[in-house]
């Protein structure tokens, strides 16, 4: 193996009686470098650098300018080592969602609450009848009622008002059960005699029926 | 005990009439359509006051003219459950306490399914009001205390009650507080039925944005007894001034109304106008009513007899539902 040195200095090397100059190369065996130390030397020191003839440029030794190449490389080398961590993150974060999916796809059939009323009631079925079940679902649900509409009106005698085909929902159980009145009654009570004219008006409207029923 | 109860639903009171079974003789139970709602923490001091009160859900219920004594007592408004003749949308506590003083009022039925008549403003034709869901509501109620019930016409009530005589053909108009009630009716059918957003109540707040006072203020110089031909004070003097413009306003309707909906009636004979409810108490109000009438009886598109009051204005409407009431055991 031969190696091509080159001088980054002006130098003299005693043991090869050369005087160099700065830029100048000359060429050595490999056993020649190995076996002089003066050589080693000057090489560590940065004042000679040495690469292998015919090797692509690749240098040996360690002097000034390939310390900053060394450093790069290393550099490189660590982008390298970098770039399969972030990829590791990133899967990471990837596996982290998928199972925070997961969760709550297993939590959906929990709060299925047909598949929970059918089971409630499989269980209360052998304790009560469906018929009372039935009845109590019943009372929860609001009711509609049809409404009619005075407008359209055109009552007969009785005045009772025709229904409507208008739909309004009216709430069920309007007076509660659990009120309780502290008396009888909070109304004021009067008694009327002087009813003759009431009674003179039901005879008559009596009357007047009967002659409109023939 | 006869069967059969008339119920009249009005803005400021709520009246049942009843036969006791004596001859001739009704019963009235009469409510006033106010509430105070307080909690149970007053429970004590109403015992102490003699006070009664209804206990439901968490609070306590005072109902009726106690409500506003109560109301007074603790610094507050007594709230109402029916406005304009309505049941109150802004009352969210409405129902409930609706149905608590329905019940009172008619007491236990005598029977099962007793006929209950009851009282149902018609749709005013000057607001854009129906009364759809308050006639619902009230069916609803009046079911759930054990009555078959059975809405009708306020003002064909007054007919009911008042024009047997003429065979049940006449004008009732009902002056209640929330609205006033127009029917026109020709041998107990029908012919015409409507109402005017305006009461009572309205006189009473037009008259205290006059003269810079409250509704409530008004509405106590009404009771204490005003005589609208002889205004004592600036109050009274709004107080008239209303009255005449809803006077006014309710015949100006009639006439338009018949001319609009009632050309297919046939009237053979003058009909009278017969004037119910409790804003038509005021002193001189008959007085007044027949001025107004007489300046407009020129352009009256219906021919008028006569010109009354009903024998017993607060009762009339109660009085012929009650009649109607008693003509379902009649049919049987």
């Amino acid at each position: 193996m031969i190696y091509v040195a080159q001088c980054l200095k002006d130098i003299e090397i005693k043991s090869l009686r050369l005087k160099l100059k700065q830029g100048q190369v000359f060429e050595c065996s490999k056993n020649q470098y190995d076996s002089n130390q003066e050589l080693k030397g000057l090489v560590s020191r940065g004042i000679l650098a040495l690469r292998v003839k015919d090797g692509g440029g690749s240098r040996l030794g360690v002097h000034s300018n390939n310390r900053f190449q060394v450093v790069r490389e290393s550099k490189v080398v660590k982008e390298v080592v970098e770039k399969p961590v972030v990829v590791e993150k990133v899967v990471e974060k990837v596996v982290e969602k998928i199972v925070e999916k997961e969760v709550i796809v297993e939590q959906k059939p929990q709060l299925d609450m047909g598949e929970l009323a059918n089971v409630l009631l499989q269980q209360l079925g052998s304790m009560i009848s469906p018929e009372a079940i039935a009845e109590a679902v019943a009372k929860q649900i609001p009711t509609q009622q049809i409404i009619n509409n005075p407008q359209n009106n055109s009552s007969q005698g009785n005045m009772s008002i025709s229904s409507d085909d208008s739909l309004t929902f009216i709430p069920s159980n309007i007076i509660s059960s659990n009120a309780k009145a502290s008396s009888e009654s909070l109304a004021n009570e009067t008694k009327s005699e002087s009813s003759e004219e009431l009674s003179d008006a039901l005879s008559a409207l009596k009357a007047l029926r009967k002659a409109n029923k023939k | 005990m006869s069967k059969g109860v008339g119920l009249d639903i009005g803005t400021m009171n709520l009246v049942s009439a009843r036969m006791t079974g004596k001859k001739n003789e009704v019963t009235l139970r009469r409510m006033r359509d106010l509430f105070i709602d307080l909690p149970l923490s007053a429970k004590k001091m109403l015992k102490l006051g003699s006070v009664s009160y209804i206990e439901a859900d968490d609070n306590l219920l005072v109902l009726g003219d106690e409500a506003m004594e109560v109301a007074n007592m603790f610094g507050r408004e007594g709230r109402r459950p029916l406005k304009a003749g309505l049941i109150s949308a802004d009352e969210i506590d409405s129902l409930t306490v609706l149905g608590h003083m329905v019940k009172d009022v008619l007491g236990e039925p005598n029977h099962e399914g007793e006929h209950c008549y009851f009282s149902i403003p018609a749709a005013p034709v000057d607001a854009n009001m129906d009364v759809v869901y308050h006639k619902g509501v009230f069916t609803r109620i009046v079911q759930e205390c054990g009555y078959t019930p059975h809405p009708a016409n306020e003002a064909m009530a007054i007919v009911f009650s008042e024009t047997a005589k003429e065979g049940f053909s006449g004008i009732g108009i009902s002056f209640g507080s929330g609205m006033t009630n127009i029917a026109l009716a020709i041998n107990t059918i029908e012919g015409l039925a409507f109402s005017v957003a305006r009461g009572g109540d309205w006189i009473d707040q037009g008259a205290a944005r006059s003269v810079g006072a409250t509704a409530s203020k008004m509405c106590s110089v009404k009771e204490r007894g005003i005589d609208l031909n002889a205004p004592k004070n600036r109050e009274e003097e709004a107080i008239s001034f209303y009255y005449k413009a809803l006077i006014e306003h309710a015949l100006d309707n009639i006439a338009q109304q018949f001319v609009m909906k009632g050309g297919h009636l046939t009237l053979n004979k003058p009909i009278p106008i017969v004037v119910g409810g409790g804003t038509s108490l005021a002193g001189g109000f008959m007085d007044f009513f027949s001025e107004v009438f007489e300046t407009k009886k020129k352009r009256f598109p219906i021919e008028i007899s006569e010109v009354r009051h009903a024998g017993d204005p607060l009762h009339a409407v109660s009085k012929g539902m009650l009649i109607l009431a008693q003509q379902e055991y009649d049919e049987d």
